[in-house]
């Protein structure tokens, strides 16, 4: 007979992984389904050399219109395009960034660490631009507090207000070149600069800061390659009871039972199950109103010949 | 032996003592440690032993494609320029794989350049002098703007993709890799994951 656990956590990167990482330490029963398979750090990677990629180092055309971070290097750890097309209107592109590992897009953010806060919570209030979040700063910084110590976020304090403090790693490097012309040009307009604050450590990532603990308390199963179709709901109560899944490789379709379902993959693909579940969305607004990680696409660079360092002077 | 008679007595040989005959005496055993632990054989990559057969630019485009590679890259300072590196060979093959906004782009952007020469110092890009050449690029100096007319979208487009196809080139890298240590072009390369 299969286990009932007493939480099905859906996703295992940011969210799912801070879910499992939390409930396993109460001694809650977790089971964590993925869609992706489990990375190896030690097998599933070498070093190459650029000229030995079958493109040069382009990528392969067309795998990856919208995935800017992707390179000829990384581009087997994002989720295909070609495999898994969307579509948008023409006149409203949208650049999904998708990520089918256990860990997701943990493994491959750029780690800026800022915290938010209520010039953008409360941003109708502060210049009458957007609609005000239903929470406030106050409200998240205890969670802010718990998060920063784990990923081990470096920063300086400097009592901004729109960028609060946290509980940072101090950070005292000396800055390059370019960095102290920058931070001298804002300087003189009048403009405060800080360091950044981000996440550090080799890799800073569900896989090893959150999921690692939660399988250590025993209360964690993890199973990859299982893609989440439906969540299921018991007749009687008509809430979560569990999910059907797909085995990625062959294609077996499965249940698994929880009393309560946690969806953590990401903000379209938890919208696109809760939609195909016909769940939470006696409001109508589900799918609407979206807020998901956006990247940059283009940049402007320039070279600055006298702020060059001595390193990369060629 | 005179070589009549070595190809005399070759000729009458059976088939069998010939094949012997090519034979080493005794065959070489493997070493120990090779019959242990399989080894990795040593390969190198196809640009090392042959070059791209152009397949995708027509014989005018390709021939003007060349000429602003060694334009934007010319060999210099013992660096291989973009020819050497055979960019323009290897950015055929890239364009005929890319997408038709790509493909067209590139056709049209080397026609357009084609036809320029012609009308103002009739022969075709290939054949100009730098000077002349330097008056058609001239939109590659002007300020960067976020909507650049065609021509000039076209040749930021190539003169980004020739200095990478050179300098991700095995020619290039060779070279720079002994003057800075962190010019290797290494990265780490994701197999696919199941």
């Amino acid at each position: 007979m299969a286990t009932q656990y007493d939480v099905l956590i859906i996703g295992s990167g940011a969210s799912g992984g801070t879910v499992a990482y939390t409930l396993t330490k109460k001694g809650i029963s977790c089971l964590m389904l993925d869609a992706g398979p489990v990375i190896n750090y030690g097998r599933d990677r070498a070093f190459k050399k650029v000229y030995e990629l079958p493109y040069r180092g382009f990528g392969t055309p067309g795998r990856f219109p919208h995935v800017t971070q992707a390179s000829e290097f990384n581009e087997n750890l994002w989720a295909d395009e070609k495999q898994n097309p969307y579509t948008y209107g023409p006149e409203d592109p949208y650049y999904w960034v998708r990520v089918r590992l256990v860990g997701g897009k943990t493994l491959l953010w750029g780690r800026a660490s800022w915290r938010m806060s209520n010039y953008e919570f409360k941003c109708k209030d502060h210049d009458g631009f957007g609609e005000n979040w239903p929470i406030r700063y106050e409200d998240l910084a205890p969670y802010y507090d718990k998060v920063e110590p784990i990923f081990r976020v470096a920063g300086r304090k400097e009592g901004f207000a729109q960028i609060p403090d946290g509980i940072f790693l101090e950070d005292n490097s000396p800055d390059s070149e370019s960095v102290r012309r920058f931070n001298a040009a804002a300087r003189a307009r009048g403009i405060a600069t800080t360091k950044s604050r981000r996440a550090t450590g080799a890799l800073a990532s569900s896989i090893n800061l959150l999921l690692p603990s939660a399988l250590e308390s025993g209360y964690l199963t993890v199973v990859p390659n299982a893609v989440v179709s439906k969540i299921t709901t018991d007749p009687q109560t008509g809430l979560a009871d569990g999910a059907t899944f797909i085995d990625r490789r062959s294609h077996r379709e499965m249940h698994a039972k929880a009393r309560v379902v946690v969806v953590g993959a990401s903000t379209l693909e938890s919208t696109r199950l809760l939609l195909n579940s016909g769940l939470a969305n006696s409001s109508g607004v589900l799918g609407r109103y979206l807020f998901d990680q956006f990247y940059v696409k283009d940049c402007v660079e320039a070279i600055v010949p006298e702020a060059r360092g001595k390193r990369n002077a060629y | 032996m005179k070589r009549r008679r070595i190809l005399q007595a070759l000729t009458t040989m059976p088939a069998a003592a010939l094949l012997r005959a090519k034979q080493p005496a005794v065959p070489p055993k493997p070493s120990p440690a090779a019959v242990e632990e399989i080894p990795v054989i040593e390969a190198t990559i196809a640009d090392s032993a042959g070059v791209t057969v152009p397949s995708f630019f027509s014989h005018a485009q390709l021939e003007t494609l060349r000429r602003i590679s060694d334009l934007i890259v010319p060999a210099s300072n013992d660096l291989p320029g973009a020819l050497a590196a055979h960019a323009p060979e290897f950015l055929d093959f890239l364009v005929c794989e890319s997408s038709e906004e790509r493909q067209t782009l590139y056709r049209e952007g080397l026609d357009d350049l084609n036809a320029r020469a012609g009308q103002q110092f009739a022969q075709p890009f290939a054949k100009l002098s730098s000077t002349q050449a330097d008056v058609l690029l001239a939109p590659l100096r002007t300020e960067w703007t976020a909507n650049p007319d065609r021509l000039t979208a076209f040749l930021r487009t190539v003169k980004s993709d020739i200095l990478q196809a050179t300098q991700n080139s095995e020619p290039w890298i060779h070279v720079m890799s002994k003057r800075v240590r962190s010019a290797g072009g290494v990265g780490t390369y994701w197999f696919p994951i199941d």
